[in-house]
C-alpha cells in the first residue's frame, strides 16, 4: 500500500448553502410541521412519541410508552455522577450538588423536542419577552422603522403584540429574506396573506377577500427578525367579518386580526389573551425558508501513471504460490518467486491472455499526519488500473 | 469587545471525558408480533421485518419501515463454519450461510499466523483452543441503539428457546455479567465478552464496540419435540416462524434445509426481551479563564462611555466597574475561534477575581 500527500491544489474547502423549507399549519390548537399527519401507532397515539408539529431529537422513541411492563418501554439517557460534575441541563445545580452522591445516575428523558410556539399579549400586558428584543429589534431600525421599538408607529412596551418564535433546528443560521408568508384561513378560505416581499423585514398584507383587501391591503402587521427566529404581529385591522371566539371567552367573540394569527400554537403556558381550546373554525399557516450552510471538503486522490500496480491483497498471487516466510534470528525474507494471478480478461479460455499487470482499485483511505487511518471512500465498483493509466478519484466530504 | 487577551498557562487547561448512556429496552413484541398482519392464510406479512433479494440476513425495524418515523435497529442472520455437521454442499444456501461465517470471523476473530479465519472460540481463548462456535446467530446492532459502544456488564438477551407455545416455560436468560472486569481484547473489531447462560452455560459473545451478538444455535438444540398423536402432532419446542411448514422443525433442519430468513424468523419469535445500556463518549476541554482583581475592570464597548466620560463613574475616584457578559476564545494568531456568554452579566471591580471555567464539548 502506497501512500501520497496531497497537494496544495488537491484539496478544496468549500460551503454548500441550503435552504430548507419549512411549513407550519395550525388548526384546532395543533400545529403540524410540513403536513405531517398525527400517525397512531400500535401502543401511542402518535408514533414517534411527540406532536407532529415538533422535531424529535435522535427519534428514538418510536411507539413506545412510559413505564410499562407489557408494551415496549421508553429509551431513555443517564449519567454517572463523577469526578467531571457532568450532568444534565434539567437538572438544577443545586439539585445535582445536593441528592444526588457520586456515582448515582442522572437520568434524561426522551424526547426532547422543539416546535414553534405562540404567546401573546394584549395592550397594557406585561410583556418581559417583548421587552427582551428591545435592543435587537432597534438594532434593525435601519431596515425600516417599524422594526423601532417604540416611535410613532406604535410603542411595543404596551400595544396588543403576538410573537411567534421559530428554533432554529428549523431553519439553520437565519430565515431567508423574502421567503416568509403567514396566511389567515376562517371555515378553510383564506382571508388574508402576509408576505416580506420587500425583503426587509416588513411583513405587508398582499392579498385577501375583498373585506380584508379594503381594511389593509399593502398595510405591515408585523416584522420578521430574520436572524433570531421571530415573527412580532401588531396588525390591529379587522381581516374576517365573522365574529369567532379568539380570546377563549365565549362571551367575547371578534373578528380576526393578524394579533390572531396562530392562536393556539403550542400557548397555554403564560401571558394574558393565550387560549387553548379549540377554535376549529379558524386556522393558519406560516411558511419560510431557511438558510444552512454545511461545510465541505474535496479531496483529489491520484494514483498515477506506472504506479499503485500491486495489490497486498492475499487473492493477488497466484492460487498455487505460497504465501509463507523464512525467519531466522538474523533474517525474515518472504518467497520471492511467487507469481501475480493474470486476471486479464480473454473472449476464450485457453489459452490465457497475454499477461498484463493490472489492479482493481476499490478503496482510498484518508490518512492523518501520523498515517492513522481515518476515513475511507469505496468506489461503487471496483476501478481496474493498468500500468499506462492514471486516475483521479474526488473525494467529498461533508461536515 | 474585548481588548486585552491572556494567555492560557497549561495549569488553564484540563481535558476530560465523560460517558453518557442510554438505557435500551427492546421488548419482544417489536421484532415479532406487534406489526404482524394476517394475510388470512396460515402465513402473515411483518410489516417491520426486511428481507432482501439476496437472503443473506434480514433487518429489523421498530416500526413498519415503510414510515419514515421507523428506525433500524439491528440486522439479523446465521452463519455455518465449513467445519459444522451442519455444512453440507446441498443444504439450502449453504455457500451464504458459510461466507457469512467467514466473513463475520474475519472482522470480529481475525486470522491465525497462516492466514486462515478464526473460528468464534466458546470461551474467548483462541490460543487455549476449546470449542468452537461453529452454528451462530449473529444480532449486528444498529449504530442508533449501540452508539460509541455496548456498555459491558448491561446486555441481557431473554429468550424462549422452547419455542413458542411453551415460552414461558423455556426461558434462557443469556446476559454478559461481569464483562465490566471480565473481558477480552484480542479481537481485531475490540473488546469482547463472553454471554452466559442463566444455565450457568457459555453460549456466545459479545463485540462491544462492533455492537455485535454471537450467539450459538445450541441454545435450541434439544428442545424440540413432537408430541401427541403422529396425525395431528402438537409441538413443543418446534424452531421456525409460527404458521410456517417448518415450524415443527428442528433448529438443525432449519438451519439445513431452509433458506437464512427460515432461522431469522425463528429466532425472532423467540426473543422475549432485550435490554442494554449505550456509551457515548463525550471529549471536553474545560478552560479556567481568570479576571485578576486589576484586570478587565474597563469596557470598551460604545455605551460605556457618556460625554465623554466613563458611564460607570461619577467622580475621578470612583473605582472602574464593568459587567462581563462573554469569553472570547482565540487562536494563537489571535482568531476569534469561540465566544461563551454568560447567563446574566457578571459585574467586575478591582475590589474582586473571577475565575469562569468555560467548557468545550466536541
Amino acid at each position: 500500500m502506497a501512500l501520497y500527500k496531497f497537494g496544495q491544489n488537491d484539496i478544496f474547502h468549500n460551503r454548500i448553502k441550503t435552504h430548507p423549507s419549512v411549513e407550519f399549519h395550525i388548526y384546532d390548537s395543533v400545529v403540524y410541521y410540513n403536513n405531517h399527519s398525527l400517525e397512531p401507532g400500535a401502543f401511542v397515539a402518535c408514533v414517534p412519541n411527540s406532536q407532529p408539529g415538533e422535531l424529535s431529537l435522535y427519534e428514538m422513541n418510536v411507539d413506545r410508552v412510559s413505564g410499562s411492563t407489557t408494551q415496549p418501554d421508553i429509551v431513555y439517557a443517564f449519567i454517572e455522577k463523577g469526578n467531571d460534575l457532568a450532568s444534565f441541563k434539567t437538572v438544577s445545580a443545586n439539585d445535582f450538588a445536593q441528592n444526588y452522591s457520586y456515582g448515582d445516575t442522572v437520568m434524561k428523558n426522551y424526547p426532547l423536542t422543539a416546535s414553534m410556539h405562540r404567546a401573546c399579549f394584549t395592550a397594557s400586558a406585561p410583556r418581559p419577552r417583548i421587552t427582551s428584543l428591545k435592543n435587537t429589534m432597534n438594532y434593525y431600525a435601519p431596515l425600516s422603522n417599524h422594526y423601532s421599538f417604540s416611535s410613532s408607529m406604535g410603542d411595543k412596551e404596551s400595544q396588543a403584540v403576538s410573537l411567534i418564535s421559530i428554533p432554529s433546528i428549523f431553519y439553520g443560521s437565519s430565515i431567508k429574506k423574502g421567503t416568509v408568508s403567514l396566511k389567515f384561513y376562517v371555515s378553510g378560505t383564506l382571508q388574508a396573506e402576509l408576505q416580506d416581499k420587500n425583503r426587509n423585514g416588513e411583513l405587508i398584507q398582499v392579498t385577501g377577500t375583498s373585506y380584508a383587501t379594503t381594511n389593509g391591503d399593502g398595510l405591515v402587521a408585523g416584522v420578521v427578525l430574520y436572524d433570531e427566529g421571530f415573527v412580532l404581529l401588531t396588525g390591529s385591522w379587522n381581516i374576517n367579518e365573522d365574529e369567532l371566539d379568539y380570546l377563549n371567552s365565549p362571551s367575547s367573540k371578534k373578528r380576526g386580526t393578524w394579533f390572531d394569527f396562530g392562536v393556539g400554537a403550542n400557548e397555554g403556558d403564560q401571558d394574558a389573551g393565550s387560549k387553548t381550546s379549540m377554535l376549529p373554525s379558524a386556522s393558519f399557516s406560516l411558511s419560510l425558508s431557511g438558510t444552512n450552510y454545511v461545510p465541505t471538503m474535496t479531496m483529489l486522490a491520484h494514483a498515477p501513471k506506472g504506479e499503485l500496480n500491486y495489490s497486498g491483497n492475499p487473492t493477488y498471487i497466484s492460487y498455487d504460490s505460497s504465501v509463507g516466510q523464512y525467519t531466522s534470528s538474523i533474517e525474515y525474507r518472504e518467497v520471492s518467486t511467487n507469481t501475480i494471478k493474470n486476471t486479464v480478461s480473454s473472449s476464450y479460455s485457453t489459452p490465457d491472455p497475454t499477461f498484463e499487470k493490472q489492479v482493481f482499485i476499490t478503496k482510498v483511505g484518508i490518512y492523518d499526519e501520523n498515517k492513522n487511518l481515518i476515513g475511507i471512500a469505496s468506489t461503487a465498483s471496483p476501478v481496474r488500473k493498468k500500468e499506462n493509466q492514471d486516475y483521479t478519484f474526488k473525494l467529498k466530504l461533508d461536515f | 469587545m474585548a481588548t486585552t487577551f491572556k494567555n492560557f498557562t497549561t495549569n488553564d487547561q484540563v481535558s476530560t471525558r465523560t460517558l453518557l448512556h442510554e438505557a435500551i429496552p427492546l421488548t419482544g413484541t417489536i421484532p415479532s408480533g406487534t406489526y404482524a398482519e394476517d394475510q388470512g392464510g396460515a402465513d402473515f406479512v411483518e410489516t417491520n421485518i426486511k428481507n432482501y433479494s439476496h437472503g443473506m440476513f434480514q433487518s429489523v425495524y421498530d416500526y413498519p419501515y415503510l414510515s419514515s418515523s421507523a428506525n433500524h435497529i439491528f440486522d439479523l442472520t446465521i452463519g455455518v463454519s465449513q467445519g459444522s455437521a451442519l455444512s453440507g454442499a446441498s443444504n439450502t444456501q449453504n455457500a451464504k450461510k458459510c461466507a457469512v461465517y467467514n466473513q463475520m470471523a474475519q472482522i470480529l476473530a481475525g486470522h491465525d499466523v497462516t492466514g486462515g479465519i478464526q473460528k468464534f472460540d466458546q470461551d474467548g481463548n483462541i490460543v487455549g483452543g476449546g470449542t468452537k462456535l461453529n452454528e451462530v446467530f449473529f444480532m449486528n446492532f444498529s449504530r442508533l441503539l449501540a452508539k460509541d459502544e455496548i456498555k459491558k456488564g448491561s446486555f441481557v438477551l431473554s429468550m424462549a428457546t422452547g419455542g413458542m407455545t411453551t415460552a414461558t416455560g423455556n426461558v434462557l436468560s443469556i446476559n454478559d455479567s461481569g464483562a465490566a472486569s471480565d473481558y477480552r481484547v484480542n479481537s481485531p473489531a475490540g473488546e469482547y465478552a463472553v454471554l452466559w447462560g442463566s444455565d450457568g452455560v457459555r453460549h456466545g459473545l459479545l463485540y462491544y464496540q462492533a455492537g455485535i451478538a454471537v450467539v450459538t444455535a445450541s441454545i435450541f438444540a434439544g428442545k424440540h419435540e413432537v408430541i401427541g398423536a403422529a396425525a395431528t402432532p402438537k409441538i413443543n419446542g418446534g424452531f421456525g416462524r409460527p404458521g410456517a411448514a417448518y415450524d415443527t422443525a428442528s433448529v438443525d433442519s432449519v438451519f439445513t434445509a431452509s433458506n437464512i430468513s427460515a432461522s431469522c424468523d425463528g429466532f425472532r419469535n423467540r426473543i422475549d426481551s432485550i435490554s442494554f445500556n449505550n456509551t457515548t463518549e463525550l471529549n471536553s476541554t474545560i478552560y479556567f479563564c481568570r479576571a485578576n482583581h486589576n484586570e478587565f475592570n474597563y469596557s470598551s464597548n460604545p455605551t460605556y462611555i457618556t460625554a465623554s466620560k466613563l458611564r460607570t463613574k461619577n467622580v475621578s475616584t470612583d473605582t472602574p466597574v464593568s459587567y462581563i457578559t462573554s469569553i472570547g476564545l482565540y487562536s494563537a494568531d489571535n482568531e476569534l475561534l469561540a465566544v461563551a456568554k454568560l447567563s446574566e452579566p457578571l459585574k467586575k471591580d478591582p475590589t474582586n477575581e473571577l475565575t469562569l471555567r468555560v467548557r468545550l464539548d466536541y
